[in-house]
């Protein structure tokens, strides 16, 4: 009877640390829960059975039982914790580095070497200003100071133009992912801590500058 | 040899406890199974390894899991509270009814040995079987710790090399790539080429770009061939690429990467 109050012990024991560490998404505070309650639930049976019931010899031996248990299944689990951190932050990483990536040999990049070439290819005697070119093949895509991509683009580029000879853009993304630089950064989206490039335009060329 | 072996004769817990605690282990392991294994009865083998380890692979496994659908920006799945339930099953057999069977069973082997009787079949077998758990189990775990550190600190590397091969380097190569193909469109006024990648009847060379060819991530050579619309760009990196080869380890393979520039296009290999 009175195993059967200890086995009630361990499941009050585990269970209380493991249940309060329940997340729907999350298992590994119930996890640590789990291990911490399993740790001390064994303790106590070693402390108020063990060293009770059994001989000296036992003693020794299932207190370095429970010992090799605890500390093997503590390290599995902050192993296999620290791992699966490493993993997930590998993943973000990858995720903001795709952006960073994306940005700027998708976009940027592309929209100066065509800014350039639509510059430089004008007809002979009615070439326009540098700014007129951007706004002649851009302009309609423009609204309220922000360049979309496409129609239906959720995130813009911010453009100004500095007299007719200069155009500023800055691009700043908007995903969860896209971390920058410094996480105080204010980016001209309204975010902090996102990634943002500015590109300067003009007919001397282009020059970037990774902002955050 | 002064030994004393407290005895528990005359105690009222009796085989059926020891029996109650097999029954309670079964149980656990068919609860297990059908709750985590979706009535799969016949692949007891995976419940077990499941039930012995916590099943943090699982645990690591979802982690992942979790992070990719996060990424991709998609609604995050919910543990399944079967599955919060046999790892709660994990804990409790292997952090409180094994180690009781296991206690149970040896007091009960002594008290044979003092009364000088041959001990019950299932005492026997169970104290074995917790015996055997309690040793094993946390050397196997311990060995996984062991081997999943080693991985960890290669994961690292792997991820460290990853960033220098795939971000580094390669955001380099397009900066160069880019501001060739911008010195072939502007004109020799401006300090570029004129619609060439030549500089005063030679091939424009990395200074001319406002590039080194020595740098932090390894040497960077351009060079044309035939044509002065084509460029080569050459890169060796300082250090060992992360892709590893299964029939020689030996053989390691050191970063590189070759770009052909065209005046309005790249193709990287």
């Amino acid at each position: 009877m009175k195993y059967l109050l200890w086995f009630f012990a361990g499941c009050v024991c585990i269970g209380i640390p493991f249940f309060i560490g329940y997340d729907q998404h999350d298992m590994w505070n119930s996890v640590f829960g789990g291990m911490i309650g399993g740790t001390i639930f064994l303790v106590l049976l070693y402390f108020f059975v063990v060293r009770k019931e059994l001989t000296a010899k036992w003693k020794i031996i299932i207190a370095g039982l429970f010992t090799f248990h605890i500390l093997a299944f503590a390290a599995f689990t902050v192993t296999s914790y620290r791992m699966s951190m490493l993993q997930r932050g590998n993943l973000y990483e990858v995720r903001s580095y795709s952006i960073a990536m994306g940005m700027v040999g998708g976009g940027i990049y592309a929209r100066g070497w065509n800014m350039l070439h639509l510059y430089y290819e004008q007809p002979a005697g009615k070439e326009k200003s540098f700014v007129d070119v951007f706004k002649t093949y851009y302009g309609e895509k423009i609204r309220n100071g922000i360049f979309f991509e496409s129609p239906n683009a959720l995130e813009g580029t911010y453009v100004t133009f500095h007299g007719d000879s200069v155009v500023q853009l800055v691009d700043a993304s908007g995903d969860a992912f896209a971390q920058g630089i410094r996480s105080d950064f204010a980016n001209i989206n309204g975010l902090t801590g996102k990634i943002q490039y500015t590109t300067t335009m003009s007919k001397h060329g282009v020059t970037y500058e990774r902002n955050n | 040899m002064n030994e004393t072996i407290k005895s528990n004769a005359g105690s009222s817990w009796s085989p059926f406890i020891v029996k109650f605690f097999i029954g309670s282990v079964l149980l656990s392991l068919m609860v297990y199974a059908k709750f985590y294994l979706h009535m799969r009865f016949y692949d007891i083998w995976v419940a077990l390894f499941k039930i012995l380890s916590i099943d943090l692979w699982f645990v690591g496994y979802n982690t992942l899991q979790q992070a990719l659908t996060e990424v991709n920006r998609e609604p995050i799945p919910i543990v399944k509270i079967g599955t919060y339930l046999s790892m709660f099953i994990s804990f409790l057999f292997l952090f409180a009814v094994n180690p009781i069977l296991f206690l149970i069973s040896r007091k009960k082997l002594n008290n044979y040995r003092l009364e000088q009787k041959e001990p019950l079949a299932i005492v026997r077998i169970g104290y074995f079987i917790s015996f055997a758990i309690l040793i094993a189990i946390p050397a196997n775990t311990i060995a996984s710790a062991i081997a999943l550190n080693s991985h960890f600190e290669y994961f690292k590397k792997i991820s460290a090399e990853l960033k220098y091969q795939r971000v580094d380097v390669k955001s380099e190569l397009w900066k160069i790539v880019f501001k060739a193909q911008q010195y072939y469109i502007l004109p020799v006024e401006e300090g570029g080429g004129g619609k060439s990648f030549t500089k005063n009847g030679k091939p424009v060379s990395l200074n001319d770009l406002g590039f080194e060819e020595r740098t932090s991530l390894g040497r960077f050579i351009l060079y044309q061939q035939k044509s002065d619309t084509t460029l080569y760009l050459y890169f060796f990196g300082n250090r060992v690429s992360s892709r590893f080869s299964y029939s020689d380890p030996n053989i390691v393979n050191v970063v590189e990467n070759k770009v052909t520039i065209y005046p309005s296009d790249f193709k990287l290999e």
